[in-house]
């Protein structure tokens, strides 16, 4: 008996080796395949060269503007958008995870740095020229305090008392990605629309955030996203 | 001069106490300001979310989680008393007195965002038991139960103190902590938290606890069993467990909770019985007699000989026999010689009283004999 | 016995049918369960799986506790959460509301090396074979609340639990168990005897006793096969708790415990060392075959105001073998006299008695103003036991010793080994406890708080005995059955005031009914300093009136300060620090004239005097004078957002003001352990403590012998002074035990995708010294050449030591199919000097012992392969 042990000692070993083997290599290949969803949760806020992304502006001004405000409604304004949140963005359509008939394609041919040149780039614009909101409305209403009567929480926590971004007060303790949040104040009214539907149903569920956001949505109602995108694109 | 700083202090403690209780107001007194009762429907102070406390009251499922209704469709039930120890049925929404003006805002809300903590804590003990509770008017309530009112915090989710936290950066004390959980699990085996080592110590119930997630077989604990929670901080003595004799902890047979109350108690350390030797009776019961003959140590405390988390001699002893007995018996004849190797099986003289169980090989009943000729334990 | 027979069943089925009584109520929701109020059964598991629950197929949760923030949140003292299990839904059952999930892990187990090493199974019964490591079975109705809950795991027959629980969330909740523990005390015994685990030890038939040579029993013990000594606790529990009406809730529960196998044990024929070739000295073997029932009762109202709890519990015990009986193989001889007219060949024991313990106690707090509470508890307690007493002696014939017809030492043993030579017939034994404590807590503001509080206990010893033979008229006892009355003449334990042999015996005739009142005030502040830091002071007046003993008051005041702070540099520390006095009325060191046959009329004192008790100087260590001071650093630093490191550093320092007796106690250590959790795949961490200590004691040996300053016997002996002639400064000697424990561990844990490794390694190792210093040889136990340069030597280090590799590569095949690969290398080496030579021979003159102690050196390893099955 005392014999058989160091026998069963090595073919534990050896099996750990041949594991870790196996392991690596569904590991890589994995590692070659987009991951579905990315998580954000350890994202730092980035950084970028501003200048180097104003000259590959090239392409994406003829949808979103020459000075990032967007020449249509279906599309976002760029300009004064968290940095982060765009490159955030830009990798998604870049890898997969968010997909759209226009941006996959254009976003398919840039580099790492390009994404964050350009989205640092665009940071940098000021914003579209606030407009007056109506804070009496349906969706100011929705947009500062919720609903809690239907489980809608206040957009402001995340999304910023002023729409244009979170504003955290410090703490120690663990903190979402503030900088992936995306200002609102002022995008386009039926970009949101289709945004927030698009969460409400999953279809854009490519990051910790949009699994987020999908919860959120999940609260509004039809009615609701009109009035909270009517709201923000006039304020 | 001692005698009369005892008597002093014993009159001051009586008046103390006798004083506590004619301050008492007449009605009923709030234990903590989570355990004071919610603000009642009829306040209706104006919220900064256009809702006032009533109307979420009329439209949130019942954050009593239905046990009014479900008292007042029976008519053998008492009405719901306002006892901050009522079972989960009737939990009120504790007051976060650092957001005093905050409103309820209902489960769904918060789970809206923390969707992730949604799923852990829904099959956890604590909220699985809340939802049963909940059974009669939907599943909606729960985390304002424990965090206090939400309003503020959706709001404005990292403003200090807006809600009632339990981890490491909250703002929240300790004590407000304990009281929330408290008000539903006062008494009973936390009879004796307020004042215990463990509250003054600053500890929370989520030092030990964590009831958003299954990480324990059971006690929804804050590591994955009772002795790894203890050892975060008791570091030492886990580590005396590692010794020649111990307690069969590491080997999964016992917990520090076999014998400690770390929820508090009157009988020092945190022992559950009312005295140490009491604690040991309850395995050990063969030793609890009484003896026709006794021996004073031994009856007096049992860690006198014994050093019960582990030692480097046989069966948890605090020192080698004859070492051990010799700190007391210096008695004429054999008790008070000097034992030296040269007594030891190896040596010139083997001697019985130090060679294995030493003293012990004669006197074996050392923890009583009830032989009438046993009075030194011989027999 | 009858009596006592119905006392156990009474309890059962009274608790019984109080059990299935409440069940029939269920009603209302209950707070929770008291678990942590009663003693014992919190924690099921085996050295297998020490958590009891680790189910491999349910990984922790790639998504954490939060997709808003990494990694996890922290405790308020800040330490890491761990990451949650990935959850487990649950299947259907049928069609109706029920859910239900299980995991089941089975295998087989493999063990080799030195399998039966002490340390390595001491309360793991590892065997080689099939084992299951894990069967989890839940139901639950998630609409009602209702649940059903299995956990189960099975080493062997000896080391296994089962346990049921079932209930209603918030209602009510039963609970049964079954659980089998081992304890292995040695597996290098030896005993020579028949019949090991009865009551009657016999010697094989080579030996004849009373009457074979050490050589003859060398040669048996020589060859008897080695023997495992040990026993198994098997315990069964079953409790309800529950609400019983409004707002009352009950719990009562009842355990039974049967505790069988046997332990090393003694046996005394009289010294052998003082008279070699002669007297016998037996390491023997008992049984353990006990029983104890216990029931725990409690009925609790946790008002808003009152705070009201109810407590009884109950424990009866009974011993199924409470006597040992022994035979000695060693010759007795009378060390003057004419030859041997008595041969004393047997030993005997008293076991265990049967006992009851009942103890009811009532706990009630009210709520007061300015956040104050009131808590006021009362208990009473009694402990019983009134079993048959055995004779004084179960010797046959004659013992003692024949001088001359006008000494003659000799007893009939006729005259007391039966029961009629008894003063009573059972022991009638009972002790009574009553404690009351009375505390009152204020916290008026956020910023200060203060308590006083006030605990009143009592022990009272009710039990009064008097040796006294009727048969004879005789006080006192038959030591070492006769053998010690066998060996010298007249010392067989007895008293005669109509005899002048033994009117001048001072022997105990009384038993020492031990009692005592402790009275403790306690008085404390806290101030909270700020946010995250508070002060707390205390100061506990402690007063200890023990009755017959060496003080009837022992006073110890202590003070004792506490500093928490939650940020300092991001870290939490907790510092107390405390010190404390002790010192009392004066100290006689004779308290115990009352309970010996010099206080009985008729006692002559001997012309030379009775030898002093003991030295006057001696001051027993929890009586004596002492200063202690005690220190504890607990530090908590959070790293980074994934890692944590914590320290404790810790020492005490009691100094005794006994000339004679302990003199100092000293402790000091640290611990350091370091834990991270970078991501839920991967978990680390690693530990080091290390601990020194060291006890000092003195102690002087009596002037006993031609050379060593001879008084005993003589006029001297009466002094008890040391210094004097009896307790001379030359026969002083001081003796310290020191020891230093060192401890590390490493574990890790990482998730590959499909495979998971664990790989944890512990070291323990620690190094006792007994060393000693004397005044002259005069203090040592033996003083020619040859013991004094033993002496000078010096006892060789006592060591223990381990080390322990585990590793664990889990396979999760499919969601529901996992496969465990479990292995563990241990090696340890032991060496106590108690044990010295005792390898080469259990026999050395007339002693005869069993054990040779725990392997010096061992290896041991398990392999594992377990199946896993989701269910």
């Amino acid at each position: 008996m005392t014999h058989r042990t160091p026998l069963l000692w090595v073919c534990l070993l050896m099996s750990t080796v041949v594991l870790d083997v196996a392991a690596e290599a569904p590991a890589a290949s994995t590692s070659a395949a987009p991951p579905s969803v990315q998580d954000l949760r350890r994202m730092h806020p980035i950084s970028g060269d501003a200048k180097a992304g104003a000259a590959k502006t090239a392409v994406c001004l003829a949808c979103h503007g020459p000075q990032g405000v967007a020449i249509a409604p279906n599309f976002p304004h760029l300009a004064g958008q968290s940095a982060s949140y765009l490159y955030v963005q830009l990798k998604e359509f870049h890898d997969g995870q968010r997909k759209d008939p226009v941006m996959t394609g254009q976003a398919a041919t840039l580099t790492d740095d390009d994404m964050r040149n350009l989205a640092s780039y665009y940071a940098t614009l000021p914003p579209k020229p606030a407009g007056k909101g109506d804070a009496s409305s349906r969706g100011a209403q929705l947009y500062r305090a919720g609903d809690p009567a239907r489980g809608i929480p206040p957009c402001q926590a995340c999304h910023g008392p002023a729409g244009l971004g979170p504003q955290p007060h410090p703490s120690a303790a663990p903190q979402p990605p503030w900088a992936t949040f995306p200002h609102l104040r002022g995008q386009s009214g039926l970009y949101l629309t289709k945004q927030l539907g698009d969460f409400k149903r999953g279809t854009r569920a490519g990051n910790s955030n949009a699994r987020v956001m999908h919860g959120v949505a999940q609260t509004l109602s039809d009615d609701d996203i009109q009035a909270l995108s009517a709201y923000l694109s006039s304020w | 001069m001692r005698l009369v700083s005892l008597c002093c202090a014993a009159l001051l403690s009586v008046m103390l106490i006798v004083a506590g209780m004619l301050l008492s107001p007449p009605g009923a007194q709030a234990q903590q300001a989570a355990a004071s009762s919610a603000a009642p429907p009829d306040v209706q102070h104006s919220a900064s979310s256009g809702l006032s406390q009533g109307d979420i009251a009329r439209m949130l499922p019942a954050t009593d989680m239905g046990a009014n209704a479900a008292r007042q469709k029976d008519p053998h039930l008492a009405p719901v008393s306002d006892s901050p120890a009522t079972p989960f049925d009737a939990a009120p929404i504790p007051v976060n007195p650092l957001a005093p003006n905050a409103d309820a805002i209902g489960a769904k809300t918060c789970v809206a965002c923390h969707a992730q903590e949604n799923i852990q804590a829904s099959h956890s003990l604590h909220v699985i038991s809340f939802r049963a509770g909940a059974a009669n008017s939907g599943p909606q309530a729960a985390c304002e139960t424990c965090h206090g009112p939400g309003s503020v915090h959706a709001k404005d989710p990292t403003a200090p103190g807006s809600i009632i936290a339990y981890t490491h950066e909250s703002k929240t004390p300790p004590r407000v902590q304990a009281g929330v959980c408290l008000g539903c699990h006062a008494g009973g085996a936390r009879q004796h938290w307020v004042g215990s080592v463990h509250e003054n110590r600053g500890l929370s119930c989520s030092d030990c606890h964590n009831p958003m997630t299954r990480l324990s077989p059971e006690g929804l604990l804050a590591a994955s069993s009772i002795n790894e929670v203890c050892a975060s901080c008791h570091q030492d003595i886990r580590a005396k467990f590692n010794r020649r004799s111990h307690m069969p902890l590491p080997e999964g047979q016992m917990a520090c909770t076999d014998c400690h109350n770390p929820h508090g108690s009157i009988t020092k350390p945190l022992l559950k019985t009312d005295t140490v030797n009491e604690t040991c009776y309850t395995c050990h019961a063969e030793k609890r007699g009484p003896f026709l003959f006794e021996h004073a140590p031994v009856r007096e405390n049992c860690l006198n000989c014994h050093d019960v988390h582990g030692s480097n001699q046989q069966t948890l002893l605090v020192a080698p026999i004859p070492m051990l007995c010799q700190q007391c018996h210096t008695m004429t004849l054999h008790p008070n010689d000097l034992q030296t190797p040269a007594g030891l099986g190896t040596g010139p003289h083997p001697d019985e009283r130090i060679i294995g169980r030493g003293c012990l090989t004669c006197h074996s009943n050392i923890h009583g004999s009830n032989n009438p000729s046993g009075p030194k334990f011989h027999e | 016995m009858l009596a006592l027979k119905q006392n156990r069943t009474t309890p059962t089925v009274l608790t019984l049918s109080l059990l299935l009584g409440l069940c029939g109520m269920q009603d209302v929701l209950a707070g929770d369960t008291s678990d942590t109020m009663r003693v014992g059964d919190t924690q099921f598991g085996n050295a297998l799986d020490p958590l009891g629950w680790t189910p491999m197929l349910q990984p922790a949760d790639p998504d954490g506790m939060s997709l808003l923030h990494a990694g996890m949140l922290r405790t308020p003292t800040g330490n890491l959460y761990p990451y949650p299990p990935m959850v487990n839904a649950g299947k259907p059952v049928g069609q109706g509301d029920w859910l239900y999930n299980g995991e089941i892990e089975f295998g087989y187990l493999h063990v080799g090396g030195d399998r039966n090493a002490e340390y390595f199974r001491q309360y793991a019964d590892w065997r080689s074979g099939p084992v299951l490591g894990l069967l989890a079975l839940n139901f639950w109705n998630p609409k009602t609340g209702e649940y059903v809950e299995f956990r189960g795991n099975h080493l062997s027959a000896d080391d296994q639990f089962y346990r049921l629980r079932a209930g209603q969330y918030g209602s009510y909740r039963i609970e049964a168990f079954y659980r089998d523990m081992p304890h292995t005390v040695s597996t290098n015994a030896y005993p020579i005897w028949n019949g090991v685990g009865t009551t009657n030890l016999t010697l094989p038939p080579s030996l004849v006793p009373g009457g074979s040579t050490p050589a003859q029993v060398a040669a048996v013990s020589a060859v008897t096969p080695e023997h495992n000594i040990g026993l198994k606790r098997t315990r069964e529990g079953l409790s309800y708790e529950g609400v019983v009406y409004q707002n009352w809730i009950a719990s009562a529960g009842i355990t039974n415990e049967k505790r069988t196998g046997t332990r090393l044990w003694g046996g005394s024929m009289f010294f052998n060392y003082s008279f070699p070739d002669n007297g016998g000295i037996l390491e023997t073997v008992r049984p353990i075959d006990f029983r104890t029932t216990d029931i725990n009762l409690s009925l609790r109202n946790v008002g808003k105001v009152w705070h009201f709890l109810a407590t009884y519990n109950g424990s009866f015990f009974r011993n199924h073998k409470d006597y040992l009986d022994f035979q000695s193989p060693f010759a007795l001889s009378n060390v003057v006299g004419v030859p041997q007219v008595a041969n004393i060949t047997t030993g005997q024991f008293s076991l265990e008695p049967n006992n009851d313990y009942h103890n009811v106690r009532l706990d009630l707090s009210r709520e007061l103003k300015w956040n104050g509470q009131l808590t006021v508890a009362g208990a009473w307690g009694t402990m019983r036991q009134n079993d048959a007493l055995l004779p004084p002696t179960n010797c046959t014939g004659t013992g003692g010793v024949y001088i001359s017809p006008t000494a003659n030492y000799t007893f009939p043993c006729a005259n007391w080994n039966t029961t009629a030579a008894l003063s009573e017939p059972s022991a009638n034994a009972r002790i009574d406890t009553g404690l009351l404590d009375a505390r009152a807590t204020f916290h008026p503001n956020q910023a200060f708080g203060w308590h006083a509080g006030l605990r009143w206990y009592r022990e009272d010893d009710k039990t009064r005995y008097l040796a006294y033979n009727p048969l004879t008229g005789q006080y006192g006892f038959i030591s070492e059955n006769g053998s010690q009355g066998t060996v010298v003449p007249g010392q067989t334990g007895f008293f005669d005031p109509n005899n002048p042999l033994y009117a001048s015996n001072s022997v105990p005739v009384r038993n020492v009914p031990v009692s005592y009142t402790d009275a403790v005030l306690e008085l404390g502040a806290d101030w909270q300093l700020s946010h995250k830091t508070s002060l707390g002071v205390t100061y506990t007046y402690d007063r200890n009136e023990p009755k017959y003993r060496e003080r009837n008051r022992v006073d110890d005041q202590r003070f004792k300060l506490a500093w928490v702070s939650r940020d300092v540099v991001g870290a939490t520390i907790r510092l107390s620090w405390e010190y404390a006095r002790r010192d009392g009325d004066q100290y006689n060191y004779d308290p115990y004239v009352p309970f010996y046959s010099q206080s009985l009329p008729g006692f002559v004192t001997p012309a030379v005097g009775l030898p002093a008790y003991t030295v006057a100087d001696m001051r027993m260590y929890d009586l004596s004078n002492r200063t202690e001071s005690k220190a504890r650093l607990i530090v908590t630093h959070p790293l980074g957002e994934s890692a944590t490191i914590s320290a404790t550093f810790y020492g005490n320092r009691d100094n005794y003001d006994a000339l004679i007796g302990r003199q100092s106690t000293r402790t000091t250590g640290a611990t350091l352990q370091w834990d991270w959790q970078p991501s839920p795949k991967t978990t680390m961490n690693g530990y080091l403590g290390v601990e020194g200590s060291r006890m000092g004691i003195a102690n002087v040996n009596d002037a006993d012998s031609v050379d060593n300053g001879k008084i005993y016997g003589s006029i001297g002996q009466t002094n008890p002074n040391l210094g004097g002639p009896f307790y001379p400064y030359a026969n002083q000697w001081w003796e310290y035990d020191s020891e230093t424990n060192r401890n590390a561990g490493l574990t890790f844990s990482h998730d590959f995708g499909r495979v998971r490794a664990d790989l944890s390694y512990n070291y323990t190792g620690s190094v006792g010294h007994v060393g000693y210093n004397y005044a002259t040889i005069g203090a040592l136990a033996f003083r020619d050449a040859a013991s004094v340069a033993a002496s000078n030597q010096g006892f060789p280090d006592d060591k223990y030591r381990t080390n322990t590799l585990d590793m664990g590569l889990s396979f999760r095949v499919t969601s529901n199919v996992g496969v465990r690969l479990y292995g563990r290398y241990e090696t340890g080496a032991f060496s106590d000097w108690h044990y010295l030579g005792l390898n080469n021979t259990l026999v050395y003159d007339h002693r005869l012992y069993t054990d040779k102690g725990g392997q010096l050196h061992y290896n041991a390893s398990l392999v594992g392969v377990m199946l896993n099955l989701k269910l």
